[in-house]
């Protein structure tokens, strides 16, 4: 995905042997810079609205979970506590993730904080529902 | 604007994602048998492959049954795309029959398990394809003989979410398609 201010597109890749997030400067003869080390599975990378943290899918005691990395510090917080987390989606403020988790046999959708204090449960009585995405535009 | 009326109107963003997203999860349903021709056209239509969708050219056979040729599965370990054990023997048989047989297409689709980013499955159900597509080619197979395309995660052979139904999902099917090559 592109960086905020779109100079940049971080992207997951195995080249290393195992599903890692990557850096490109949008420019020609770019090299890509690793951006994750933790573990052996960070993908689906998507950045906060003011490009400082990344979320991503992080496999984590054998369970994949949210993760939100501090790219300045490189710090890895992992929020959620599902068995099958995904899809994460930064609100605009940046100070929660839309993600969706499996419930039972169905999909659902949950929010955290990025601090990973509160989290939300978002019922829905049918459906199964995947990828969610919010919406750019603040309230 | 209040906290309640600001709030609502967080609710419906989040409503219109999810019916939005409802679309990209319709095929997450496990198959039983060999998907239908039609329902494969449908799928392929939407490009999420490599695979040839000339219409009316895909429609499926039941191909070669005799010995090794009967097994059209090959599995492979968690986020790998090398093929191993009886895997290698099977796609051997394949080989070499689709070399004596210079007018039989196949399609290789490759499938992943239900765990990890939707988006990287796609990726790795494509890289497995491409593994037994290559092994194909270096044993006697022709390159137009081949097609693949990647369903990632959306179509499960078996349901069920445990290791014993990650193993069986963790695969790609050589399917051989009923039109033949044009002759040269």
């Amino acid at each position: 995905m592109w960086a905020p201010d779109g100079h940049s597109l971080y992207f997951t890749s195995d080249r290393a042997g195992s599903a890692q997030i990557y850096r490109i400067a949008a420019q020609s003869g770019a090299h890509p810079t690793r951006i994750t080390f933790g573990g052996s599975y960070n993908a689906r990378p998507r950045l906060s609205p003011d490009g400082s943290q990344l979320a991503m899918v992080t496999l984590d005691n054998g369970a994949y979970r949210i993760a939100v990395q501090d790219l300045a510090s490189g710090t890895v917080r992992v929020l959620s506590h599902g068995r099958l987390d995904e899809s994460p989606s930064f609100a605009p403020n940046g100070a929660t993730l839309l993600y969706s988790e499996r419930d039972g046999e169905r999909g659902a959708l949950a929010t955290v904080s990025t601090d990973g204090l509160t989290g939300l449960r978002l019922k829905a009585p049918q459906g199964e529902v995947c990828e969610p995405a919010w919406g750019p535009f603040s309230p | 604007m209040t906290e309640k009326a600001s709030m609502r109107r967080v609710m419906i963003v989040l409503l219109v994602a999810a019916s939005v997203a409802l679309g990209a999860c319709a095929a997450k349903r496990p198959v039983a048998a060999p998907p239908a021709p039609a329902a494969n056209e449908a799928v392929q239509g939407s490009g999420a492959g490599s695979a040839n969708a000339a219409a009316g050219a895909d429609e499926e056979a039941a191909g070669p049954q005799a010995g090794l040729l009967a097994t059209h599965l090959v599995y492979f370990d968690f986020d790998s795309s090398e093929i191993k054990g009886t895997g290698t023997d099977v796609v051997a048989a394949h080989a070499k029959f689709l070399g004596g047989h210079a007018g039989t297409r196949v399609r290789l689709e490759g499938h992943t398990d239900e765990r990890g980013s939707r988006e990287y499955n796609i990726g790795l159900g494509e890289r497995r394809a491409q593994s037994v597509r290559r092994a194909l080619l270096l044993q006697g197979a022709a390159d137009a003989q081949i097609s693949t395309v990647s369903y990632g995660e959306e179509r499960p052979a078996v349901p069920g979410h445990d290791e014993a139904a990650w193993a069986k999902n963790r695969r790609v099917e050589i399917v051989y398609l009923a039109q033949p090559l044009p002759p040269k």
